[in-house]
This record gives structure tokens, C-alpha cells and sequence, in this order.
């Protein structure tokens, strides 16, 4: 019980890919326009992430040391593109709005860190665990960072309209610069947020 | 000559491929410490990306799309680029020490630098061709994309770095220092870039 | 030589494999021309029973005038009399483009429009009813007053109003000659 409370703290909070350890950057500052491409960029790096953890770390014993490297990024590539058609054929307009960043999960650091650093030395289950829980701490900071910049450039969330876009919203926050400063900001804040917990966690050890 | 010229312009800084196309952030983060470093990254950057684009865009277009195997195209390409660098790596260590000590130690990080896959992934895009006003790239297009994207990375590189290193100093609340206020200080850099959206072609 | 066998077996049999799942599942999922037309025209018809009838031979239509504003990707004519067409509009924000389909019925007026995908930044897809605004243009409308649909955003909309300004002028040109 307790290593898979320390899995997913690690991923949600305390190892954050997207906050913490500031992985895959690329997707998250151009994806995050609107809550709803968040989700669905997030979702589709889980998935990925889930399934390559598992396969590397079921080969982990049958892949030799010297050739890691590219059968890693050999096996992320064929998950990337079973996402890919699948998406083109059953959500044709999230796979519109992501564009070129979906072929992009390949080179995401955070799969191909994961498959290095955890994947090919732990068992399948807390691969698996690993992989959801990173997974799931990427799409929460992605939601949540969208869902800031589409209230603000758009007045809306999830493509429900809060108020009226026409007569105030700020345009700066939906474009690439707004990215940069929505980014830099949430790490910021989430930096503070996490020391504080870190320090009152370890008051109670010390007690 | 007039499309290269429309092609520089777009893919340095209208389209520039960090601040406005958010490809290749990692080491646009990562290595723009001090000038020296980003100016190497930013060259061998944009060596790749050129010899990227001369590869897969005839791939593409003459091997995958005839034998109906587009599917493959991200397998292929990665493989391309990481079998590139690593090719490119072994070539310099042996026939030019000096240039592998300068560059050779940013060439592993750019298999996974998004940059390099996502131009080869946008020069058989045809949205790609016909903001140009093409009906397809075409390979000398393709390449002409692939060098000055990779240019208009060293610029943006080259900025960050050297405004990050009048900043090394600067009291900075904790919390704000490393990645935080480096982004911030992207943001400038992208609200500069802006300027070039607004040049109609 | 012992020590190149194992790691080049492991390749091999990694990129059959996946080669081999690929392959399959590319069988599977293909997405034909027709569906994606399909797709758009349950869009813009909910419900209704509309069909594709025939695709037009656009051979004989000369569009080079509008070149600078759009490009025309194919013409189809639906079981309503409607005529949908696919195109590519020009010199949005940053210099993106935007493709639609456009439905325009037989008065030459603009039934519905929907994206089918776009380059450049990812600002301008979200405007919300953007493409709503254009119901009810005509072909008679010039350029100008196409693009006169969203205030503030005139930029970013501007691609999307140039598809469906070459749309209408084709749809004009195919019933008129």
C-alpha cells in the first residue's frame, strides 16, 4: 500500500512531469489554448505511457543493454502511431486540433525518461502504476493550465461560455507569449505550494 | 527565388519554430545558460535539421506515399534522425576532433529535440506548402525549411541565452528562480516575435 | 562477433512485430475520402437524410483569380441540391491557412460551415462561432463583407472568410456556367 501511495504522490504532486520535473514542455505550452485540448493531448500521452512502460518493462529482461535506447524509442513510435489512427478514425476533431503535436509524443522526454528510469528496472504492475499516475499528473497540469488561459483569452471552459468573449476577454493569454507566462507562473506557484507541504510533512516525521 | 526568400522569412521568424511553434523548448530551456553553449546548440541544431529534411522529405515522398505505407512515417522518421546523429557524431570524433569538442556534446540531446521531428513532419504537411503559395514543397523548399527554421532557432537561442545571463544575478524570490523566470523572460522574446505575425505575405 | 547476434535478433523481431501491428491496424482504421466527407456533411445536416450524389469535374472551372485568396480542393453535389465544397483559405494569422467545407444550397447562400483543418496557430480555432457567423452569406457579397463578421479578430478570422469567399465564387461559377 504504501509504495503505491509513494507512486502516485510521486506522479500527481511531488515528481509532477509537467511542474516539477518540467518534461515534455512542448505540447503543454502550445496545446494548452483550450481545457478540452488538455485533456485530450494528456489522455493520448497516458495511454502511451501506460503501454510502453508495461512492454519495456515485460522485455526488460530480453532487450540487451547496448540497443535500450532505440528499441525504446522504436516501441513509443508504434504506440504513438496506434493513437494517432485511432484518433483520426473514432475523434476526428481532436486529432484536427492537435496537429503536428501528436506525432510529437515520440520525442516527449517525460515516455522515453520513464522507460529509462523506471520501466526498464521495476516490475509490470508499478510500470503500469508509474505510467498512469506520470500520465495523469501531465493531463491534470495540462487541464488546469488550459482551462486558466481559455477563461481568460476566451471567457469560456470547455467550449461553455462563461460570459460574453466580445466584451472582455485577454487576447494575450491565448497567444504565445500568454503560453510562456501561463507556464512560468504555474510553476512558480506550484513550487511554493509544494515546499510548504514538503515542510510540514517532514514537521510530522520529526514529531 | 522569391519563395526562398518568402521561406526564410516565414520559417526564421514568422513562423519561428521556439517561440511561435513552441518546437524544441527543451533545449531551448536547458542550454541557454551562457552564449557559448546556445550558440553550439543552435548550430548543430540547424546542421541537423537541413540534413533531416534532405533525407525524409524524398523518403516520404518517393518510397512511403508509393508502396501506401504514410503509417510508417513516425517510426521512419525518428529512425532517420536518431541513426543521423549518431552517424554524425562518429564522423566528426574521427575526422575533426576540434568541431566534436565544440558541438559533439549537444549532438545526443537532439534525438529527442522536437524541432527536428516536427520539421520533418511539417515539410510534407501541405498546410506547410500552401501558406508558401505551393502545391508541394519540393525538395530543394523542404530543405531551404529545414535550414532556416534551424536558423531562426539559433536567433532565439542565442536571445534567450544572452538575456538569462544578464539575469544569473538578479534577486530573485526562490521560488521564481530556474525555470519560472526563464519563461518569463520567454515571454518577452515571444511578445517581440509577435511583431512578424502582423507581415503579410 | 557472438556479442551482435542477441541485440540484433531482439531488433528485428521488435520491428516485425510492430511493423506487423501497425499494418494491421492501418487496415482497420483507414479513414477513405468518402468518410471524411461523410463525417462533414453530418455535421452541417444533422440528422438529415442527405446524401453525396456526385462529384464535380472541376477541370473546366478557371479559378487562377482568386489564387491569392484560396484554393479549391474539391466540389460535390448532395442529394438536396446543396453544393459542399472544400477549400483552403488564405493568409490567416501568422499566415496559417484554414480548409472548411462550405454547404452553399441553390440561392447561392452559405448553409453551414465546417472546419476541417488548419496550420498555423491554434488561437484562431477556437473563436467561438466564428463559422456560425458565416450563415446566410452570398455570393453576391464581396470579400470585404464576408470578413465583416467578427469584431476584434478580423485577423485571425480572415483565412476562415477567404475559404468561404472562393467557395461561394466557385459554386457561383459552376451553376452560372
Amino acid at each position: 500500500m504504501g509504495k503505491l501511495k509513494k507512486i502516485a504522490s510521486d506522479g500527481l504532486i511531488f515528481s509532477n512531469p509537467t511542474l516539477r520535473l518540467v518534461l515534455g514542455t512542448c505540447p503543454t505550452l502550445a496545446l494548452t489554448t483550450a481545457a478540452s485540448n488538455g485533456i485530450g493531448m494528456g489522455l493520448a500521452v497516458t495511454f502511451v505511457l501506460i503501454c510502453s512502460n508495461v512492454l519495456i518493462s515485460l522485455l526488460k529482461n530480453v532487450i540487451p543493454n547496448t540497443v535500450r535506447i532505440p528499441a525504446f524509442i522504436l516501441i513509443i513510435a508504434t504506440f504513438v502511431t496506434v493513437v494517432k489512427l485511432v484518433m483520426d478514425k473514432f475523434l476526428p476533431d481532436l486529432y484536427s486540433s492537435l496537429g503536428v503535436y501528436l506525432p510529437l509524443i515520440v520525442v516527449n522526454c517525460i515516455i522515453l525518461g520513464r522507460a529509462e528510469s523506471f520501466a526498464f528496472k521495476n516490475p509490470v504492475f508499478d510500470s503500469a502504476l508509474d505510467g498512469l499516475f506520470m500520465g495523469l499528473g501531465f493531463t491534470g497540469a495540462m487541464t488546469l493550465m488550459g482551462a486558466v488561459r481559455e477563461i481568460l483569452s476566451n471567457g469560456s471552459i470547455f467550449d461553455i461560455s462563461i460570459w460574453n468573449a466580445n466584451s472582455f476577454s485577454i487576447g494575450f493569454f491565448g497567444s504565445s507569449a500568454g503560453a510562456f507566462l501561463t507556464y512560468g507562473l504555474f510553476i512558480a506557484i506550484f513550487n511554493y505550494v509544494v515546499n510548504k507541504i514538503q515542510k510540514k510533512l517532514a514537521k510530522k516525521e520529526a514529531k | 527565388m522569391g519563395t526562398l526568400l518568402l521561406i526564410a522569412l516565414t520559417a526564421t521568424f514568422i513562423n519561428n519554430f521556439v517561440v511561435v511553434q513552441f518546437l524544441g523548448i527543451c533545449p531551448f530551456l536547458g542550454v541557454s545558460k551562457d552564449t557559448k553553449s546556445a550558440f553550439g546548440m543552435g548550430v548543430a541544431v540547424t546542421f541537423i535539421m537541413t540534413l533531416t529534411c534532405l533525407i525524409t522529405y524524398p523518403i516520404y515522398t518517393s518510397i512511403l506515399v508509393p508502396l501506401g505505407l504514410e503509417y510508417l512515417e513516425i517510426i521512419v522518421f525518428i529512425f532517420v534522425i536518431a541513426s543521423l546523429v549518431q552517424m554524425i557524431e562518429s564522423v566528426l570524433k574521427k575526422f575533426s576532433p576540434t568541431l566534436y569538442n565544440s558541438m559533439g556534446i549537444y549532438l545526443p540531446l537532439i534525438t529527442t529535440n522536437c524541432a527536428v521531428l516536427g520539421v520533418a513532419e511539417l515539410v510534407i504537411d501541405v498546410g506547410t506548402a500552401e501558406a508558401l503559395g505551393l502545391a508541394s514543397m519540393g525538395l530543394l523548399n523542404s530543405v531551404a525549411y529545414g535550414f532556416f527554421g534551424g536558423i531562426g532557432f539559433l536567433i532565439s537561442i542565442v536571445i534567450m541565452s544572452g538575456l538569462r545571463e544578464k539575469l544569473k544575478n538578479a534577486p530573485f524570490n526562490k521560488h521564481l528562480k530556474g525555470f519560472p523566470i526563464a519563461m518569463i523572460t520567454a515571454t518577452f522574446i515571444a511578445m517581440a516575435f509577435y511583431v512578424f505575425s502582423m507581415i503579410s505575405l | 562477433m557472438k556479442q551482435y547476434v542477441k541485440p540484433i535478433t531482439v531488433m528485428l523481431s521488435i520491428i516485425l512485430l510492430c511493423g506487423g501491428l501497425l499494418a494491421i491496424l492501418s487496415d482497420l482504421l483507414f479513414v477513405t475520402q468518402e468518410e471524411r466527407i461523410n463525417r462533414a456533411i453530418n455535421k452541417i445536416y444533422s440528422g438529415e437524410d442527405v446524401k453525396l450524389e456526385q462529384t464535380i469535374d472541376l477541370s473546366t472551372v478557371d479559378m487562377t483569380e482568386f489564387n491569392d485568396l484560396g484554393v479549391i480542393k474539391a466540389c460535390y453535389k448532395l442529394s438536396n441540391d446543396d453544393y459542399l465544397v472544400l477549400s483552403t483559405g488564405k493568409k490567416g494569422y501568422s499566415n496559417g491557412t484554414v480548409t472548411t467545407y462550405v454547404a452553399i444550397d441553390i440561392n447561392l447562400k452559405v448553409r453551414n460551415v465546417v472546419e476541417d483543418s488548419y496550420t498555423g496557430q491554434t488561437l484562431m480555432a477556437k473563436l467561438s462561432g466564428l463559422y456560425q457567423s458565416f450563415i446566410g452569406k452570398s455570393a453576391t457579397q464581396s470579400q470585404e463583407d464576408i470578413s465583416e463578421i467578427v469584431t476584434g479578430a478580423t485577423k485571425s478570422a480572415n483565412a476562415a472568410s477567404n475559404s468561404v469567399y472562393v467557395a461561394l465564387q466557385l459554386v457561383s461559377l459552376v451553376i452560372g456556367g
